[in-house]
């Protein structure tokens, strides 16, 4: 327990579960609305939206890295011209790497959430909403009341996929940041190959962690079943 | 005075969807965008040498 390394990978793990739980859901479900009604080119918006998440994760984070590189990217290119002192230095900085790390996940898994919530808008009661409308209410009001609780189950799975995916994360933190810099994105799954893996192998110390690894996922999953359940 | 009333209220529930749907194309356009602009990106390095990948014209 005096382990610091062990201890800022926990809170790293939370924060980037914290980070990118609520941002996918909310860009997901925003799209997924967006993309359910009669717009022009809707296949093709959809499609451009679920190319991320076809591509393989090791291509384009090499990309990001390449595009969000602190001195020669072409984002601090263009934030340059735009007149910003202080550019940010993205994976490279101690406060922006975690940011930079969840922006990349929410962008490369956003539609497959959104594909996930098309399905469920697809199966919502669509009298019910005009009747809603009939009867006067705003869109805003429309979503809030009636699609959004007929979308509960749909929002459930979404968040605990979502959830278990953000405490296994290990290959954007690989990829893009190596953990670092300093611990800043180290994260528990990281922190285990590290330990098992590199340097002086040490198995028991790596399976300690795992297991507390799948502590940590098991209670969070077990108090989202509660919390959806009671609310039935 | 009745006809009028309901003449406004269409046009301006006309002009309402008219803003609404431009909105919803500009947000999707962006959208679109975000999403193709590494790969475009990816694509265009593709066909340079390396030492122009990161070079930026002034």
């Amino acid at each position: 327990m005096s382990d610091k390394t062990f201890k800022a990978a926990f809170v790293n793990t939370l924060v980037y579960a914290i980070g990118t739980v609520p941002l996918t859901l909310a860009c997901s479900l925003g799209l997924a609305m967006l993309l359910n009604q009669k717009v022009k080119f809707r296949n093709f918006f959809r499609t451009v939206s679920f190319f991320p998440y076809v591509a393989s994760l090791v291509a384009v984070a090499a990309v990001w890295n390449m595009i969000f590189s602190p001195s020669m990217g072409p984002v601090n290119q263009i934030l340059a011209t735009l007149g910003v002192e202080n550019l940010p230095k993205w994976a490279a900085g101690k406060d922006t790497a975690m940011l930079t790390v969840i922006l990349f996940s929410v962008w490369k898994n956003m539609g497959y959430y959104m594909v996930i919530y098309l399905a469920g808008l697809q199966g919502t009661n669509p009298e019910l909403e005009e009747a809603a409308e009939l009867d006067g209410a705003s869109k805003w009001q429309i979503f809030w009341n009636v699609t959004l609780p007929q979308l509960k189950p749909t929002t459930f799975f979404v968040i605990i996929m979502l959830t278990i995916a953000s405490f296994k994360v290990y290959d954007q933190m690989y990829m893009i940041t190596q953990g670092g810099p300093g611990n800043a994105t180290m994260t528990l799954v990281y922190y285990i190959y590290n330990v098992a893996f590199v340097n002086t192998p040490k198995y028991g110390y790596a399976s300690a962690v795992s297991m507390v690894l799948f502590v940590l996922v098991l209670f969070v999953t077990i108090i989202q079943f509660k919390g959806s359940s009671s609310n039935d | 005075m009745a006809t009028t009333a309901v003449k406004k209220k269409t046009g301006s529930m006309k002009a309402q969807h008219v803003v609404s749907r431009v909105l919803i194309y500009a947000l999707l356009i962006v959208v679109a965008a975000l999403m193709l602009i590494p790969f475009l990106w990816m694509l265009s390095a593709s066909f340079k040498l390396n030492k122009d990948v990161l070079y930026v014209p002034h």
